[in-house]
């Protein structure tokens, strides 16, 4: 289960567009094996603080560590995974191959798979139960088996840190109930800290260790188990 | 594959207005049909890998060495030769060679731009944009060009513009297009892995790792060298670079670049094979134009993928 050893520290980071920051002075820990949901209403800078994370935007002022150092832009791949909303669409690029995807970064210029890369994809295929579907197209698979995918791609890429936009907002009940399983099975089976961006209350409640919300243009943490509706008024 | 591209090979060198034995000391043969036969081999190859290049960047099914300008960069350079230099005395070597030179130079000026322009720019698609508006800007000055131009020099640039493999035939300047050509084809394996994780688009692209800009600045100089290359060579090429990309992937049910580089090669190869014979097939009177047959075979075979995979 969770310690107190931090994967991700913001150290006072002010984020945003063209010097206006969105969100200010945000000092937060994001310790291993824990299960965050970052809530807040749309617009509020959820997607620019994740871009800020990735490096996509640079940050106005502060610190982003992972472990305790500060990352070049070429070297995020070893630390976060990323799981975006959009789905995308690969013609003729099987299940396996997507998850192939996920080793990239640790293989030679011609993206050779090596024997422990083929092990670690067959282990990320295995721990979410996608045997049944290894060789299916991508473009077959429908929207929570595709997430399923790629959170397994993001698996086989052996970061300690994985990041989630959204991951479930176009599945149906069944589908983001699964997903929801999944996370939780992998901060406390896989020891992966996870940050989840999510308007599902019910999820933070019953699965997060703690929720980062944002609000009035500041980013503050608070138990999962207190959060309520009535915070995003 | 490689059995269908030397049938094609041989049947390139036997067959035509005239149909010959295959025998090398024959003049025909020797002087024309393997110089032609060869354009068509490396020129197909380069141009279709150019186009899988192309549509892999931009994640667009529709892009092509055309699309970014690149191509309308070489017109503007042949152009300047036929209407503005001819009769002007200025010449490199021999008027031919000058309009090639010309032309590599446009494609080159096109894809420098290009390339300044995409430091600045985040996404891929926008510089599809800016190419795009490159070209329609470079078209419309040759537009002017062929307007004022006179009667024989219009002639000229439009026979250009109908593409042939058999422009230049003398083997002591091919060798300036074949070499390079070859070393641009060869390099694309070098990028296999890039262009697969460009697949996945340019957020994961990154998040995987990948110097995309970097990579975007590689794959748009050599689709820039190839283009310029080609089009000095044969002419602007019509839909072998869009058209060969997608039957490639269609063959293999793949989109991984470890086998759509060497299919996309062979399949270009062949096909340009193919579109020479045909614009040349025995009994014609003299050749029919390049891209006319490049486009009418090319049209067909895109429509019927698009309905075989059920893409509508």
């Amino acid at each position: 289960m969770e310690n107190q050893t931090p994967i991700l520290s913001l150290i006072n980071l002010d984020v945003g567009y063209n010097a206006t920051p969105l969100l200010n002075a945000i000092n937060l820990n994001a310790n291993k094996g824990e299960l965050i949901a970052l809530m807040g209403l749309n617009g509020t800078g959820k997607t620019t603080l994740f871009k800020t994370i990735l490096k996509e935007t640079p940050s106005l002022s502060g610190k982003v560590l992972f472990g305790d150092k500060e990352l070049e832009l070429n070297q995020l791949q070893s630390q976060i995974s990323v799981v975006y909303t959009e789905r995308i669409s690969i013609y003729g690029f099987s299940v396996t191959d997507m998850i192939a995807m996920g080793r990239m970064p640790h293989t030679n210029r011609f993206g050779k798979l090596t024997s422990k890369d083929q092990e670690v994809i067959n282990a990320s295929i295995k721990s979410l139960k996608l045997d049944d579907i290894a060789e299916h197209q991508i473009d077959n698979l429908s929207d929570g088996q595709f997430q399923k995918v790629m959170i397994a791609r993001a698996l086989a890429q052996e970061t300690p840190l994985l990041l989630l936009d959204e991951p479930t907002a176009f599945l149906d009940i069944k589908n983001k109930k699964m997903i929801h399983e999944l996370l939780v099975d992998l901060s406390q089976n896989h020891n992966k800290t996870i940050l989840v961006s999510t308007h599902d209350i019910t999820f933070c409640q019953l699965h997060c260790d703690k929720v980062w919300l944002v609000k009035d243009g500041e980013l503050n943490e608070k138990l999962a188990n207190e959060i309520k509706e009535s915070d995003f008024d | 594959m490689v059995v269908l591209l030397a049938t094609l090979f041989f049947m390139g060198l036997a067959l035509g207005s005239v149909l010959v034995s295959l025998d090398l000391s024959n003049e025909s043969i020797l002087k024309l049909r393997i110089p032609r036969t060869l354009t068509a081999i490396f020129c197909g190859a380069g141009i279709a890998v150019a186009g899988l290049l192309m549509q892999t960047l931009f994640r667009n099914p529709l892009a092509g060495p055309s699309v970014l300008g690149i191509s309308s960069g070489s017109s503007f350079g042949v152009a300047l030769g036929i209407f503005i230099l001819n009769g002007t005395g200025i010449s490199i070597v021999s008027e031919r060679l000058t309009v090639s030179t010309l032309a590599v130079i446009g494609a080159l000026a096109v894809t420098f731009l290009l390339l300044f322009v995409s430091k600045y720019l985040r996404k891929s698609n926008t510089l599809l944009i800016v190419g795009l508006m490159v070209g329609y800007f470079v078209s419309s000055i040759v537009n002017v060009f062929s307007f004022y131009g006179d009667k024989t020099n219009l002639q000229s640039f439009v026979y250009w513009g109908l593409g042939s493999f058999d422009k230049e035939v003398d083997f002591a300047i091919l060798p300036y297009y074949y070499v390079p050509i070859i070393v641009l084809i060869v390099f694309v394996f070098l990028l296999q892995k890039p262009l697969n994780l460009l697949l996945m688009g340019e957020k994961y692209a990154i998040s995987l790792g990948l110097n995309v800009k970097q990579n975007r600045f590689i794959i748009i100089l050599i689709v820039g060298l190839l283009t310029g290359l080609i089009t000095a060579l044969c002419g602007p090429i019509a839909f072998l670079g869009i058209a060969t990309p997608h039957l490639a992937r269609n063959f293999i049910s793949s989109s991984n670049h470890k086998h759509v580089i060497p299919f996309t090669i062979m399949l270009g190869a062949s096909l340009g094979l193919i579109c020479d014979i045909i614009s040349r097939l025995p009994g014609l009177d003299g050749n029919l134009p390049l891209n006319a047959v490049t486009s009418f075979i090319g049209a067909p075979l895109v429509i019927w993928i698009i309905f075989k995979n059920k893409m509508v």
